[in-house]
């Protein structure tokens, strides 16, 4: 019976590819089995969910911590570039 | 006068308050690094500037600007890792061995996550925590868990990129995904 580390690559890969039928058949006889490996693989994919989520929800900008915004400083500094970038794009080919 | 929404989405003065906190997020939380993050919404915005012409308005002003930033954001990767690469500084992370004990189980246990998860993955925190965790990362891990997990991007591409093995790319993003998961569990669900 292979270990949770055997399976372990064999599993990551599994989520991204499908994977020749000898591996799969390994890793899904050991999932089957392994409550810990069950889990893992469970967060993993649920985690990749999550992520999707956020980044097709515009309803959750509204909600953003300030640390996950720009500054203000940031803001104004790169509103005056574009506007002198519009004026003349020269200045900024170096 | 009629202006189509197509102009005046096209209004650059207005990117920056429409685009740009999403810009920045997606930036920092592949980059990591607030300035570093700065720099490349910049350069997607003067790039944006220059190429206006060429926006055909088949898609979103947002996701025009969101390819753009994409590309800035790859060139970044692409360079730091080729540096880091040529100055010998990736030399952890070959295997997998430590992250199990000699009976070959993961360490600590993968645990089953009580309560309500996708309720609890629904808060805007939740960005906040995954850029905290993603910050605890080794560089290469963080890079290939931003370009696999949030971008779709394949793992052959991944590999082409940033030059690695298929081998040293999945023991990476194995290593990544347990950590990942690691800090979840610990600082989004509480448990220990």
């Amino acid at each position: 019976m292979a270990s949770c580390k055997d399976i372990a690559l064999e599993l990551t890969e599994s989520l991204d590819r499908k994977l020749p039928i000898r591996y799969r058949l390994r890793v899904w006889l050991h999932v089957a089995i392994c409550k810990e490996c069950r889990n893992l693989k469970r967060q993993i994919l649920f985690i990749r969910a999550a992520i999707h989520k956020i980044g097709l929800s515009p309803a959750s900008e509204s909600n953003i911590p300030a640390s996950l915004r720009m500054s203000t400083q940031f803001r104004n500094r790169l509103k005056e570039t574009m506007i002198r970038y519009e004026a003349d794009p020269d200045i900024h080919d170096h | 006068m009629v202006i189509s929404i197509t102009q005046e989405e096209m209004n650059p003065s207005k990117w920056v308050d429409e685009h740009g906190d999403y810009l920045y997020r997606f930036a920092l939380l592949r980059l990591r690094n607030p300035s570093k993050a700065e720099d490349v919404v910049q350069e997607t915005m003067l790039a944006a500037l220059s190429g206006r012409q060429s926006f055909t308005g088949q898609s979103k002003v947002r996701t025009w600007l969101t390819g753009i930033l994409k590309h800035k954001i790859m060139d970044q990767f692409r360079s730091v890792h080729r540096e880091h690469r040529l100055n010998g500084l990736f030399n952890d992370d070959d295997t997998i061995d430590d992250l199990y004990d000699s009976r070959e189980h993961l360490i600590p246990p993968a645990q089953a996550w009580s309560g309500n998860p996708e309720k609890a993955f629904e808060q805007g925190e939740f960005q906040e925590q995954l850029r905290l965790c993603l910050k605890k990362l080794p560089k290469r891990q963080a890079t290939i868990f931003a370009l696999r997990e949030m971008d779709g991007i394949s793992s052959e591409e991944i590999c082409k990129e940033l030059t690695l093995t298929s081998t040293n790319y999945w023991v990476l993003l194995h290593r990544s995904r347990v950590a990942l998961r690691r800090c979840f569990e610990i600082h989004w669900f509480g448990l220990k």
